[in-house]
């Protein structure tokens, strides 16, 4: 639901870079403002929550064998909580350092 | 007379081959007649749950950094200076791998959403409508990816 209004977001974002220098620029300054922190606090915390929730059911749901040995959830929900910090670092390079 | 579904016992218990047989062949043979030839077509279910579940995936995983440096990071002044200068930002976006990156991340989310929604408004809200609600919810989430697409081409 939440991050449905990040898809949003985005896609404003993107549709104010496609339009020019002079868009892209005002739609930053409306990012600079109250409402648009306001709106991405409310989106952060829900997706927050959205992604415990997910691992949680992941870890109940998957079930990985090693021959006959299976994997405890707690090592599935370790490797997702990893695998989310990688992905996260990644975006963050990518989207803040790359190219400068 | 035996119990239905079973097949008749002859003289001493024993049952005879045309006895199994006859029975057999009423309960396996399908019966004749009209229907029997109709096709049933693949229902679309699975896809709007693999859609469902790869949304729920790349909003769990990926959209809370792109909301925090999007979001927040750069109103609170958290990011270098030229971080989302214009140069930079369609020098990255114009890259089509960004630009296909870009695409999953906005879609999934809003199929994932389409979704979710549309078993709210079932479940949730008590609603019916079953054909409008997932016309409304699918058709919004296929706009929304119509949109994007448009939006990454002219960038």
């Amino acid at each position: 639901m939440f991050a449905a209004g990040f898809s949003v977001l985005m896609l404003a974002f993107l549709l104010s870079l496609s339009r020019g220098k002079q868009a892209y620029e005002g739609f930053l300054r409306w990012l600079d403002g109250p409402w648009a922190v306001a709106v991405s606090v409310l989106i952060l915390a829900a997706v927050l929550y959205h992604t415990a929730t997910w691992f949680r059911l992941t870890t109940h749901i998957v079930e990985i064998r090693f021959g006959r040995r299976v994997a405890p959830g707690a090592a599935i929900g370790g490797a997702l909580v990893a695998a989310w910090i990688v992905a996260s670092a990644v975006v963050a390079y990518f989207h803040v350092w790359f190219w400068r | 007379m035996t119990a239905e579904g079973e097949p008749p016992a002859g003289p001493g218990g024993q049952v005879s081959l045309g006895e199994v047989l006859e029975t057999s062949d009423r309960l396996e043979v399908l019966p004749r007649g009209r229907g029997r030839l109709r096709l049933r077509l693949p229902s679309p279910e699975p896809f709007a749950w693999a859609l469902f579940s790869a949304g729920g995936f790349v909003a769990a995983v990926l959209v809370p950094v792109h909301v925090a440096i999007l979001g927040i990071a750069f109103a609170a002044g958290w990011l270098p200076d030229d971080a989302f200068s214009y140069e930079r930002i369609h020098r990255l976006a114009n890259n089509p791998l960004t630009k296909l990156y870009l695409l999953a991340l906005i879609a999934l989310p809003l199929f994932h959403w389409a979704h979710r929604f549309r078993f709210a408004i079932h479940h949730q809200f008590g609603i019916g409508l079953k054909r409008l609600v997932a016309v409304g919810c699918y058709g919004s989430a296929l706009a929304g990816t119509a949109v994007a697409a448009w939006v990454l081409i002219r960038i």
